[in-house]
């Protein structure tokens, strides 16, 4: 089936060529303040707990929503992953432009035993390249139809991957010498090749001397009575097939190849194929039995408990992400989340971020008013929460909606494309509506508590976050606002970083500091230019009140004055007649 | 698997200490945590207290830290 292609937002099925124009974001940072980390359950990818892998790999990490869409194949992760790329249906406003991904559901490989001689050895285990139920649909089938031919098949989710004739000649030899018998024999976990006739030894090495076949034929060929003809002089002489007594593999009756399929069995289902993975099972190196299409079995995937949730959140300590978004929908993950996120903004751990999470069974347990304290309890600036369920299509294109939960996306969304001065207030957004009506009083009591939500626009109908508000609790503006957090948050670290990269470990003379200080103010420049801070004859963009340098030490004092978002036209028409 | 700032002193506070008796009651700054990141240590006795309370029982705190962590959430 013809699958379609996500251009901008729009799935593209037709051939042809498209187009889209934008305007620029209004500001970026030299460094990486827009990147979304994502923690929460889906069908696809690399589990967090998967021992199998680095913790490193234990996180997906997209440019674009097709890539994604192969990877998490559905579920909460995918479809927050297509809000994040595209949360705005204002054409001239951008998604993410990266998202990562944890899947905090624990999940499973399939896998499968391979054999050889007959069934006689266990020789490789096969594991699906993916986690999880889904991964019972891979299927393997070898073909051996001769001497010299070999073919592995792949099966999974309708596709094939087949591979080329694995046949895999590496060396000729034949004795002509005087002995009666000259039986081959190779271990290769010992390492020993050696060529008899019973007791009497022709030949014998450990070929860890020889590591290369060009380098063992060579020694060979210092007996005259060997005729050795290299096929494949580059191989590594420990992968060659094991070659055992009862093979019986006597090179004075008849010239014999030595191969190494079994190599290149391993190659093709450990690194070719994108649906498995392999190693060897045992110490043989035998090429596998022929094989019917048989299907890798014992894929699962499990609900997440508080513990998995818990090992998933802490496993975004090692990615680089600006917003950090769970999505259980569960108030004790929230608050788990939110500490996390506060952890993260430690000043000694250097990893400005902010948190997200939203309500999740709007329908049921999850009142305005649970809603409403959830908000309070989080009770962050470093935080949002999402109240409104949202409707819109998922990843398999059916009308869905979506908890509260996903909410937050969609904000960090308009704010990593955009840049993070842009407030998520009022924006259009990429979906159908909100299913609930709120009265006058609902939504001043929701967004007292610091609760974002989805109203229509009365004039277009389309819905869009009313007011970007964080879960701060207090009365000021700026920790109120979460595009004005984010700003002052990617402030800091590109500050710090640009700062840091350019100066720390350097020796600094007199004349360097009035340098560092220009610099300083460079940067700083650079925020009112881009329009993240402003200044008026009262009260200066920013000010520099201390820059003070001591032994191996700089301290830095300024007073920022940021860009505000407006939130309110008041306007007041005194009317009268004549 | 966990965050940067957690083990060191769970792990001294694990080796020090000394089974309570079954029913003595001890302060939830007395109840020993696994292995887990501080800040996510701080938000699981928030939800010790508020289930059993600042004062409970060895195994009271442990079943209602083993209930809460098995707790299945979609």
């Amino acid at each position: 089936m013809a699958e379609p292609y996500i251009f901008e937002n729009e799935e593209i099925i037709v051939p042809g060529g498209y187009t889209k124009v934008k305007f620029k974001p209004s500001g970026t940072f030299a460094v990486d303040t827009s990147t979304i980390l994502l923690v929460g359950t889906s069908e696809g990818g690399i589990p967090f707990d998967a021992d199998e892998v680095t913790e490193d790999e234990r996180f997906g990490v997209f440019t674009e929503p097709n890539k994604a869409r192969d990877v998490l194949r559905k579920g909460d992760l995918l479809d927050a992953v297509l809000i994040a790329f595209s949360p705005v249906s204002d054409p001239n406003l951008s998604g993410a432009r990266k998202v990562v991904c944890i899947r905090s559901n624990p999940a499973e490989r399939s896998t499968l035993v391979l054999k050889s001689d007959s069934g006689v050895s266990e020789v490789m285990d096969v594991f699906s390249a993916d986690y999880g139920k889904h991964t019972k649909n891979t299927a393997i089938q070898i073909d051996n139809p001769s001497g010299t031919e070999s073919f592995i098949t792949v099966f999974k989710d309708g596709r094939e991957v087949a591979s080329d004739n694995l046949y895999n000649p590496i060396f000729t030899i034949n004795y002509s010498g005087s002995e009666s018998a000259a039986n081959i024999t190779f271990n290769s976990d010992s390492g020993i090749f050696k060529i008899a006739n019973g007791v009497i030894t022709i030949f014998e090495t450990d070929i860890n001397d020889f590591p290369t076949v060009g380098a063992l034929v060579e020694a060979i060929e210092t007996n005259s009575d060997f005729t050795v003809i290299a096929l494949n002089s580059g191989f590594k002489t420990k992968l060659m097939d094991d070659i055992t007594v009862g093979d019986a593999i006597n090179c004075k009756t008849a010239t014999i190849t030595i191969k190494g399929i079994y190599e290149y069995q391993l190659r093709f289902l450990n690194q070719i194929c994108e649906f498995t993975t392999a190693k060897q099972k045992g110490l043989l190196k035998r090429k596998l039995d022929s094989l019917a299409k048989t299907f890798l079995a014992g894929g699962t995937h499990s609900t997440p408990t508080t513990e998995n949730w818990t090992d998933a959140i802490a496993l975004g300590d090692k990615v680089e992400a600006f917003y950090q978004v769970e999505l259980s929908g569960d108030m004790d993950v929230a608050q788990l989340n939110k500490a996390a996120v506060k952890f993260s903004n430690k000043t000694k751990i250097r990893r400005e971020r902010m948190g997200g999470s939203g309500a999740g069974d709007y329908s049921g347990a999850d009142t305005y008013d649970v809603r409403r304290a959830n908000s309070k309890a989080l009770n962050s600036f470093l935080y949002i929460y999402g109240a409104s369920p949202i409707q819109r299509y998922n990843s398999d294109g059916e009308f869905t909606v979506f908890e509260p939960k996903f909410l937050p996306v969609f904000a960090f969304g308009i704010n990593s494309g955009n840049g993070p001065a842009t407030a998520a207030t009022f924006k259009a957004l990429d979906a159908i509506g909100n299913p609930e009506v709120y009265s006058s009083d609902d939504v001043d009591a929701f967004i007292r508590s610091g609760c974002m939500i989805v109203t229509p626009n009365p004039r277009t109908g389309v819905p869009r976050i009313l007011r970007s508000v964080t879960t701060y609790q207090g009365p000021e503006l700026i920790p109120s606002e979460m595009s004005m957090v984010s700003t002052a948050l990617a402030m800091a670290k590109n500050f710090r970083i640009i700062m840091e990269e350019n100066f720390v470990g350097k020796n600094i003379t007199i004349g360097d500091q009035g340098v560092i200080e220009l610099k300083a103010r460079e940067i700083l420049d650079s925020y009112v230019s881009s329009g993240y801070l402003t200044g008026s004859d009262v009260q200066a963009a920013y000010q520099i009140t201390q820059f003070n340098f001591a032994g191996d030490k700089l301290s830095i004092v300024m007073d920022l004055t940021e860009t505000s978002v407006l939130n309110f036209i008041f306007t007041l028409m005194n009317v009268s007649t004549i | 698997m966990f965050g940067e700032e957690k083990t060191e002193k769970t792990e001294k506070e694990v080796k020090e200490k000394k089974p309570s008796p079954p029913n003595k009651k001890i302060r939830i700054d007395e109840f020993v945590l696994p292995q887990l990141p501080k800040y996510a240590r701080e938000v699981l006795k928030a939800h010790l207290k508020k289930v059993v309370g600042s004062k409970g029982t060895e195994e009271e705190y442990k079943n209602a830290f083993d209930n809460f962590m098995k707790r299945e959430i979609k």
